[in-house]
């Protein structure tokens, strides 16, 4: 009984009504819905003066969406005028939580584009650790299993086909980890040399005039591309190196064999995790130093009595330093490029 | 809904999205296989396994067994079981990949 009254008084309840149509107007009348719109419209003025009230409501709230995307845009003092008691909220309160949400993307697209560029603008700059970031190793898993361990500032473009696995190698150095697919072969292109590789490890290195291959596991083959003459077609095997140089007109290709401490040497830089069973942190920034060229300087002979258990990645130099900023006071200065000083603070130091 | 209402939606919106934004950016996960064992080595396997360094803060950690994790975990989720109930604790820097592992009781 008492859900029937309700029912009834809000059919009469022209404003419902209106509402309802609105919202079918803007989405598209069908001709049958054309047909009872007309019917609805001219039943009583009641109807039409609702509906006109609604469709103002509506305009308003179209207005809202002029917000987008403008960070500097203010806000219409009308908006939210008393007449918003007029719109049947119950009704349209998913189209108000759609438009919420079409807000909410624009104000943080615009917060999250303009407010960083916005704060960075003063000119005073304060001298801040957290400043000092160290980009760590970046490791590229592919599709095929295969793995690209990219050195810093290194850039490549894997392109794939069904024929053959393609990656450009445009600056910088990789190590190569290739799963072995015969049907497949995996080929490096870099500076008009093709490393030919089925399932094997190897390291290539582009600089300005060379280009450094060196094999750590399996075979690959060197292939010119038909622009270059040299190099022949050659196998290359495990700790074996190929160094090709590119003078004006012409280029020539130099083999030499590695013994293993030189094939590590070569590829020191890929990180792995060291494990340091209680040690004094200078035996620590040896071996930070040893395969990163950022080089860190202890300043003071007090470091030795620090001593540390940890598995550190040999790449990870920004958190082993502010592991000693936060734990150990030691301030860390940046003292020329890629040189940093550490100094010890004795007053935060707590052994 | 009166014009506090409407207010109120649009402000539980805009919290939602950077709410959403937020984790999303920060709980990628990535597979785990690391057996239940001595501290010692299991930190090491699971050091290997999430890419981020390991700081023992307290003596004799290596003395205790943690527990097993596998599956498609956050790095956060991963570390947090296999120190439940073990008695000891752990505090998780994002910003440089370490994990600083103590006592439950220092």
């Amino acid at each position: 009984m008492k859900s029937g009254k309700t029912e009834r008084s809000e059919n009469k309840d022209p404003r419902k009504h209106a509402a309802t149509w609105v919202v079918k107007n803007e989405m598209g009348l069908t001709a049958s819905e054309q047909d009872e719109f007309n019917d609805w419209l001219t039943e009583n003025s009641g109807n039409r003066e609702a509906y006109s009230s609604a469709s103002r409501s509506w305009e308003d709230l179209d207005r809202l969406l002029g917000l987008q995307a403008s960070y500097h845009a203010k806000v219409d003092p009308d908006l939210f005028e008393d007449n918003r008691r007029s719109i049947p909220f119950p009704k349209n309160k998913w189209l108000l939580v759609g438009l919420s949400l079409v807000a909410s993307v624009a104000l943080f697209i615009s917060i999250s584009t303009f407010l960083p560029n916005y704060l960075g603008s003063g000119e005073n700059e304060v001298f801040d650790r957290s400043e000092i970031v160290f980009n760590r190793i970046e490791r590229l898993d592919l599709e095929d299993g295969s793995t690209l361990i990219l050195n810093h500032g290194t850039s490549v473009e894997p392109l794939y086909t069904k024929d053959e696995r393609l990656v450009r190698l445009l600056e910088g150095e990789a190590i190569f980890e290739v799963e072995k697919d015969v049907n497949r072969p995996f080929i490096v292109e870099v500076s008009g040399i093709r490393v030919r590789a089925v399932g094997t490890a190897f390291n290539v290195r582009l600089s300005d005039h060379t280009v450094d291959v060196v094999v750590t596991e399996g075979v690959v083959a060197l292939d010119a591309i038909e622009s270059h003459e040299e190099p022949d077609p050659r196998l290359l095997e495990a700790n074996q190196k190929a160094i090709i140089s590119f003078a004006e007109d012409e280029t020539s290709v130099s083999f030499e064999e590695l013994d293993q401490s030189k094939v590590e040497a070569q590829t020191l830089w890929k990180p792995v995790l060291i494990n340091f069973d209680d040690v004094p942190i200078s035996q620590i920034v040896e071996e930070f130093n040893r395969r990163n060229p950022k080089q860190l300087v202890l300043v003071g002979s007090e470091f030795d009595r620090i001593r540390l258990t940890s598995y550190f990645w040999s790449d990870n130099i920004e958190g082993f330093l502010r592991l000693l900023e936060r734990k150990y006071g030691i301030q860390i200065v940046e003292a020329e490029d890629e040189v940093f000083y550490l100094s010890r603070t004795f007053k935060s130091y707590k052994p | 809904m009166r014009p506090c209402g409407q207010l109120f939606f649009v402000t539980v919106f805009v919290i939602g999205v950077f709410w959403v934004s937020s984790s999303c950016s920060n709980e990628a996960k990535r597979e785990f296989d690391v057996v239940s064992g001595p501290a010692e080595q299991t930190f090491l396997d699971f050091a290997e396994q999430a890419n981020v360094g390991i700081v023992f803060d307290s003596e004799g950690i290596d003395q205790e067994v943690t527990n097993p994790v596998k599956g498609w975990l956050s790095i956060d989720a991963a570390i947090t079981a296999m120190v439940e109930d073990t008695g000891l604790t752990y505090a998780y820097d994002t910003q440089t990949d370490v994990i600083s592992i103590q006592k439950v009781d220092q």
